[in-house]
């Protein structure tokens, strides 16, 4: 595929290197990450706390928190367009009309002293200046019905709704102008679960509904079996294992990856005992040399210690960035990984 | 929200007979006797007795102050003790000076301390907000009548573009005594909207206003902006009181024809009357003004307004 030229996919980032810098010191959060998001595709981007996952999600909107964070290296290709070579202005037709971003926590993401079909009107208003005052409150009032919520409630304010409305709102102002693509930074967790079920399921509506691609950032594996149609685990600011839903869930192959399941309570086989994964997340401003994961993985070897491993793949889109499955793609699959 | 303006206003009643009791009896404890001071050394003991027989001052103190009370119900604050004058209209008078140099002073310096402040946390750690914050400290640890003077002697006596005092020169009287009492405000006004604004900048609905396509701009002024306001008007409204009441010393400095500069020639002269005059119209504002603060809240924040109904 070249580059800048109009792809199939609606998003790819290419080797994208972020970094935040204080003075004390440097937080390397997003690694050499690479991921595609094919048009109408949901791609879960799974991964623990600290992962990178919103940063990345923040890149593709321009929004890094400056001046700290520091875009280095890599390209995000929205419909095959680079948006890190865009100026502010440029960027600023792109945010809301052809990627928009729901945000993890709906209680601080509205603005509480404005009305919510104003903050609604305000993202239709940015990039459709031909409208009249009355039919950009028209469409705000649809895009509310759309999401559930009636449209004479749309002159109230952020706290006179619950923590799952509130989430619809955001997704009504996300939606607003009909993006090729959302990026959704945890929408459900700080909701209850039956309110996530609710949630979720008209995300996934709406999506079919435009036709919307969609960067579902979770750690819940269950939302990424929900919603998802492929899979990238990220670990430490880059992904380690990216296949198909099927793929992923079926055939897991990354020690990480598996890691992130073993931690999953099962419902068929309730004495079996949780298999966490060791030790913690390393620390982003001290990464270890080689594969990252390394110092916690149980089949680490002396390669995984110096040598940064390269993706095998496993047919079609599945790979693993893995030293055990490197040396012999043959052999790779009989691996015995101790399960 | 109307029936919350009524409870407030009801509220205010309370908070005026405490403080006039309170100066009341403070004027009680003061030395010396106004009939003295009204008939001068030379008169009798015989006569001062009448005299104060003739203004109530042999009754006790409480029938006093009831009486007092009950005139001022009736619009009634008594004579000036020394110019035999109706105290009513001298405040009357002066209390308009007073309010205008504090409207003037505090439209002053809001209007350039919020867009300072804004800046200021906009540009955070760079050369304008360090300024901005050396300059303002500058202006808040310095006391107010000594910025008068240094004014009155630059602008007025080196070059001679202001008059040094009295408030019968249209505008130009205004500029000095409002740049002296509203620096120090402005100093607090600007490093209050900064702190807010640092704040407020960095909520998530100011990230999820730039997402939807909205300038930088318009996200700073329309989403930061009004979640930042409450701390400054509270300042604002603390300061505007102030004026009302505290600019005593600046009025003094540019012979203001004030309400500060009347209750310092009042408690020179132990002028009772006009003295209690001058504190309830002052702390009548300053509960007016208070009450327009909080019904400001209620404008300015949606979930404030929620917990009057």
């Amino acid at each position: 595929m070249v580059i800048g030229s109009q792809s199939n996919n609606t998003l790819e980032i290419r080797d994208l290197v972020v970094e935040y810098r204080t003075r004390e010191r440097v937080v390397h959060a997003v690694n050499s990450l690479s991921l595609t998001v094919g048009r109408g595709q949901t791609l879960g981007l799974v991964g623990e706390t600290g992962a990178g996952k919103t940063t990345t999600g923040l890149a593709v909107m321009g929004l890094i928190p400056k001046p700290a964070g520091v875009v280095l290296g890599g390209a995000i290709l929205l419909n095959g367009e680079d948006v890190l070579h865009k100026s502010d202005r440029e960027m600023k037709q792109i945010r809301g009309k052809t990627v928009s971003m729901i945000f993890q926590d709906p209680m601080s993401s509205l603005n509480p002293v404005m009305s919510i079909e104003r903050q609604i009107s305000e993202a239709i208003r940015a990039h459709d200046r031909s409208l009249t005052r009355s039919q950009v409150l028209q469409k705000a009032h649809e895009m509310l019905e759309m999401v559930g919520i009636p449209r004479d409630r749309g002159s109230e304010y952020p706290h006179q709704f619950s923590g799952g409305m509130k989430q619809r709102v955001v997704i009504a102002m996300a939606l607003s102008c009909k993006p090729d693509l959302i990026i959704a930074d945890e929408p459900t967790t700080a909701l209850d679960v039956t309110i996530q079920a609710q949630v979720l399921g008209l995300m996934k509506d709406l999506k079919d509904q435009y036709r919307t691609s969609m960067v579902m950032i979770t750690h819940d594996l269950g939302i990424v079996a929900e919603t998802c149609d492929s899979v990238s685990v990220m670990y430490a600011g880059s992904i380690v294992e990216h296949g198909t839903l099927h793929d992923v869930f079926d055939d897991p192959l990354h020690p990480y990856t598996k890691g992130l399941f073993g931690s999953l309570p099962r419902l068929d086989d309730r004495r079996a005992k949780l298999q966490p994964i060791k030790g913690l997340m390393p620390d982003p401003s001290n990464l270890p040399t080689g594969c990252t994961f390394w110092p916690r993985c149980d089949h680490a070897k002396d390669v995984c210690r110096v040598e940064k491993p390269n993706p095998t793949y496993f047919g079609g889109e599945h790979f693993v960035n893995c030293h055990l499955f490197n040396e012999e793609i043959s052999g790779a699959r009989t691996v015995n990984m101790g399960d | 929200m109307i029936r919350y303006m009524i409870k407030r206003l009801l509220a205010m009643i309370p908070v005026l007979i405490g403080i006039t009791f309170l100066v009341f009896m403070i004027m009680q404890l003061a030395p010396g006797d106004p009939a003295r001071l009204i008939l001068g050394e030379n008169a009798s003991p015989e006569e001062v007795k009448e005299l104060r027989e003739q203004m109530g001052l042999e009754d006790p103190v409480l029938v006093q102050y009831f009486r007092y009370m009950v005139n001022l119900c009736k619009g009634d604050m008594g004579k000036s003790y020394i110019t035999n004058r109706l105290v009513a209209s001298e405040v009357a008078a002066r209390f308009p000076y007073t309010l205008k140099l504090a409207l003037v002073s505090a439209a002053v310096s809001i209007l350039i301390a919020i867009p300072l402040g804004i800046i200021a946390a906009v540009k955070q750690n760079t050369i304008f907000d360090n300024t901005c914050m050396v300059l303002s400290l500058v202006g808040i640890s310095m006391p107010a009548f000594w910025m008068a003077l240094m004014l009155v002697l630059v602008f007025s006596l080196r070059l001679g573009w202001l008059p040094v005092q009295g408030a019968n020169m249209g505008w130009r009287s205004y500029v000095l005594p409002s740049i002296a009492i509203g620096f120090m405000n402005m100093a607090a006004i600007a490093r209050t909207t900064r702190s807010s604004m640092l704040e407020t900048i960095r909520q998530d609905y100011v990230r999820t206003a730039k997402s939807k396509g909205i300038s930088n701009a318009s996200a700073i002024l329309g989403h930061a902006f009004p979640n930042a306001l409450i701390p400054t008007v509270t300042v604002v409204g603390v300061q505007l009181g102030g004026l009302i009441g505290g600019a005593v010393l600046t009025e003094t400095v540019f012979a203001w024809p004030g309400l500060g500069r009347l209750i310092v020639q009042s408690v020179n002269a132990r002028d009772v009357p006009m003295i209690l005059g001058c504190m309830v119209v002052m702390s009548v504002s300053f509960s007016v003004i208070n009450l327009v603060v909080d019904l400001l809240y209620g404008l300015l924040d949606p979930r404030v307004k929620s917990m009057y109904a």
